[in-house]
């Protein structure tokens, strides 16, 4: 940011670009969470501290990911394997880059989706034809607003996430 | 706010409720959070708006000592001084 504000004052051209893209390759999971983020899902799941396991306290569907269903009990990161856990968490990657003096300079974040946790009724196989009631997670994408560096007006700031690819087919007739 | 934005981001070492607490006063509000991971560190990012005028406030979450939260501004000349005052600097 403060490269970004010196440059502004040089009076230096640049080009700021942002590319924003929907992860979810289980990179995060409850057990590697500092406590303040674990906190958010206490009603579904416990451990004793960072890095250990953690195991649900009921069960519960995660809608995000398909309805997967995980009973009261189950192993959702196990400490032994911090780097391939069972429940995970959805991000949105965050890149800015800089065109500055023909170099690019790269400045990038995750942005954790927001857990919600509610109690609906479901029916199913699973949950018999009269239905009962059980824990749902669902996460919710962070505002766009959030996710951007505060820059003045005047900064020209191109955003690629909603980018279309032109494909010509005049080649092929 | 039309005026010419400058751009300023400081570090301070007061409590993040006191950061919140001089924002608050000068008219700042609490539109958004949340939970960015960068360089393997976990932070909680607030965004604070006030017009045209954006703030955004991230602090490390875990057990990062001492706590300095980060101040982004994106305002007048005048918000930065009274932004930079209100917190000590």
């Amino acid at each position: 940011m403060e490269n970004i504000r010196r440059l502004l004052e040089s009076k230096e051209k640049f080009l700021v670009n942002r590319k924003i893209t929907l992860h979810d390759d289980a990179r995060f999971g409850p057990a590697t969470m500092p406590d303040q983020e674990f906190k958010r899902y206490e009603t579904l799941c416990a451990r004793k501290s960072v890095n250990s396991t953690v195991y649900a306290k009921v069960p519960f569907v995660d809608s995000f990911h398909g309805g997967r269903m995980y009973d009261e009990g189950d192993n959702l990161h196990a400490a032994g394997s911090l780097l391939y856990p069972r429940m995970s968490v959805p991000y949105y990657r965050v890149e800015y880059s800089v065109n500055v003096w023909g170099g690019t300079y790269f400045f990038a974040f995750d942005a954790l989706f927001n857990p919600e946790i509610v109690i609906e009724k479901r029916t199913g196989r699973r949950f018999g034809n009269s239905g009962v009631l059980v824990h749902v997670l669902k996460y919710h994408p962070p505002e766009e607003r959030v996710l951007a560096i505060n820059l003045p007006k005047d900064v020209m700031v191109f955003d690629v996430k909603h980018m279309i690819r032109v494909i010509d087919h005049s080649s092929n007739f | 706010m039309k005026g010419v934005q400058k751009l300023k981001s400081i570090s301070v070492l007061v409590p993040l409720e006191r950061v919140q607490a001089s924002l608050s006063e000068i008219g700042f509000l609490l539109d958004d959070t949340v939970t960015i991971v960068a360089d393997g560190k976990f932070w909680n990012k607030m965004l604070y708006v006030r017009g045209e005028e954006t703030i955004s406030v991230s602090e490390e979450i875990g057990d990062a000592y001492p706590k300095d939260p980060i101040i982004t501004i994106c305002g007048s000349k005048m918000t930065i001084s009274k932004v930079v005052k209100g917190v000590g600097g």
